[in-house]
């Protein structure tokens, strides 16, 4: 008998850790497919809605149009405070309106086609640096939730909380926190409602554009200079977590010179690296320029003599260290295996 | 106003209280209601006609006198010719039926609506998982924000006024909208030194908004919020116009 509890000790030990560990991994997985169905709503879903920006104790509100009509997208945020600022994104075309400023930025980005554009993914890869807590089932703004929490498991990265509405799957509240817990940014919705169409009309300027500074990007340009091999430029080593996913090359609003834009991600945060001409400073002060704006950091730098700036939502010693890390390839050189084999062109959600 | 102006408008408002306008022209027929007072008062006081015809409680609402004597006057008209059309009746008389049957909670509850364009921003805290118009229906759920805890309105005054930036230009508006401005909105004022100061906010602004269209969607309206958000001194920081091409 005694033989056979002993034979049987294993077995049973296998049950209870099988019995533990399951409920936890497929909580896991559950969270992760909230957060792969809640970035499916917010690309593929037509929605409207206000909601709260706040950071460094200063809110302020928004409001968001987003529309998938016929695999085109169109989105519009303005911000309903202050500035009067406003994104505007109609198909390949990007425009800030600026008011304050009575300026407009327009850059217009390659076409893909119609299609949505591919997103960074959690995947096991990711999961190395983050901790997917088990989902919780939360309330907010009065309506069922799920709370979905993501730890971050080194300082190169920030930790990530959402509640994710239970019918729609879109985000009822966000925020950004550092590793000490402190609420970088936190977003807020007041109002969300699921749209089956925006009229065209939402998708104008809310105020007078009219005498405004246009600063255009020229599309022609990117395509006389996609061939110069000064724009391959890879990354020396893997950097915690972050791979190279897309790299293109376009100008941006006002620039002459077309920039190399690689970018980096874990699977949650992003990261651009825009690699400008190769000009030396004009002085010590712009070697190193780093910047908060909300939870994203910019990062101005010179590498190789080329003026660089790192732009995402991560810590700013994570842009520097990618900074650190850039090195132009010689022509010929084969690029790095982390890299599509063909330049991709950045997706235009 | 011609006339033509005030068919589409009763159009809209008929389309509006019969569920038909969508969500996004019930804010534009509210905002452009919110700016004329000539049409808000009229909407104001019809709806207050239709309530009291329909010998509703009018709580907090007193009518105008001259709008006291129109229902005295309407109703005597009603009693005296029953049945009949009411006789040289405007464009707007038409509206009092409607909105008597549609009842003394809509009545206020779009005049809710109004008001939070009035307090700015038109924000409404309903979640809806399908299109929602302002119908008699569902205007009752309709609820004023409130504002979270500790909330700073960057470059505002502290009166809950919508701020629109269109300085001393010749203003126009988003197609739909009228280009009549109340007078009580606020303008920024343009900053001392003009577009050239601001140039270095520019190139940021355009590096940011390169990232936003590859990150993560739920990063996205973080990253573009950010920029919008930000005051121009904060987001002028990184001289790009300054760096050497």
């Amino acid at each position: 008998m005694t033989a056979r509890r002993n034979r049987l000790a294993p077995l049973w030990r296998a049950v209870l850790v099988i019995a533990w560990v399951t409920p936890a991994a497929a909580l896991a997985d559950d969270a992760r497919e909230w957060l792969e169905s809640m970035n499916r709503a917010l690309a593929e879903k037509s929605y409207e809605g206000t909601f709260f920006y706040e950071r460094g104790g200063v809110s302020e509100s928004l409001c968001i149009h987003h529309r998938i009509r016929q695999g085109e997208v169109a989105e519009r945020l303005c911000a309903l405070d202050g500035s009067g600022r406003e994104f505007i994104r109609l198909g390949d075309e990007l425009s800030y309106i600026l008011p304050d400023q009575r300026t407009i930025l327009i850059e217009r980005r390659p076409r893909i086609g119609g299609l949505l554009p591919s997103f960074p993914r959690f995947d096991d890869r990711t999961a190395r640096f983050y901790r997917l807590e088990p989902i919780q089932r939360a309330r907010s703004n009065g309506r069922d939730a799920r709370l979905v929490t993501l730890v971050p498991l080194d300082p190169y990265r920030y930790g990530f909380r959402v509640w994710i509405d239970a019918r729609t799957r879109l985000p009822l509240k966000s925020e950004l926190y550092d590793r000490r817990g402190q609420v970088l940014e936190r977003i807020t919705f007041a109002s969300l409602q699921v749209s089956r169409d925006i009229p065209d009309s939402t998708f104008t300027p809310g105020v007078s554009t009219e005498g405004f500074r246009r600063i255009e990007s020229d599309r022609g340009v990117r395509l006389r200079t996609v061939s110069d091999s000064a724009s391959i430029w890879n990354l020396r080593t893997a950097l915690r977590g972050f791979r190279l996913t897309q790299r293109a090359r376009h100008t941006l609003p006002g620039a002459e010179e077309p920039v190399s834009h690689l970018v980096l991600s874990d699977g949650l945060a992003s990261v651009s690296v825009f690699i400008g001409a190769r000009l030396p400073p004009k002085s010590a002060k712009e070697i190193a320029i780093e910047r908060q704006i909300g939870a994203s950091t910019a990062y101005s730098t010179f590498v190789h003599g080329h003026h660089v700036v790192v732009v995402g939502e991560v810590p700013v010693q994570t842009a520097k260290l990618i900074a650190s890390e850039l090195s132009p390839d010689e022509p010929g050189k084969p690029q790095s295996p982390a890299e599509p084999q063909r330049p991709a062109e950045p997706s235009s959600p | 106003m011609s006339s033509k102006e005030i068919e589409e408008w009763e159009s809209q408002l008929s389309a509006m209280y019969d569920g038909e306008l969508p969500q996004a022209e019930c804010e534009l027929v509210a905002r452009r209601l919110s700016r004329d007072e000539n049409l808000r008062r009229s909407w104001e006081n019809f709806a207050l006609i239709g309530a009291a015809m329909r010998s509703e409680q009018l709580a907090g609402h007193r009518l105008a006198p001259r709008v006291a004597a129109a229902i005295s006057g309407r109703e005597a008209t009603d009693r005296s010719a029953s049945g009949r059309a009411a006789q040289g009746a405007s464009a707007w008389s038409r509206w009092a039926v409607p909105l008597g049957s549609a009842g003394l909670a809509a009545s206020i509850a779009v005049l809710g609506v109004l008001g939070m364009f009035w307090l700015g921003g038109g924000s409404m805290n309903t979640f809806s998982d399908k299109a929602e118009t302002a119908t008699a229906s569902t205007v009752n759920e309709i609820v004023i924000p409130s504002a979270p805890q500790n909330r700073t309105i960057v470059g505002a005054s502290a009166m809950p006024k919508a701020v629109l930036p269109a300085p001393d230009a010749a203003r126009t508006t988003p197609a739909g909208s009228s280009n009549v401005e109340p007078e009580s909105y606020v303008t920024p004022p343009l900053r001392e030194g003009g577009v050239g100061s601001a140039a270095p906010a520019f190139e940021l602004a355009s590096y940011v908004g390169a990232h936003s269209a590859v990150s993560a969607p739920m990063m996205r309206h973080s990253v573009i919020s950010a920029v919008i958000a930000t005051p121009q001194q904060a987001v002028a920081v990184v001289p790009m116009s300054e760096a050497p091409r």
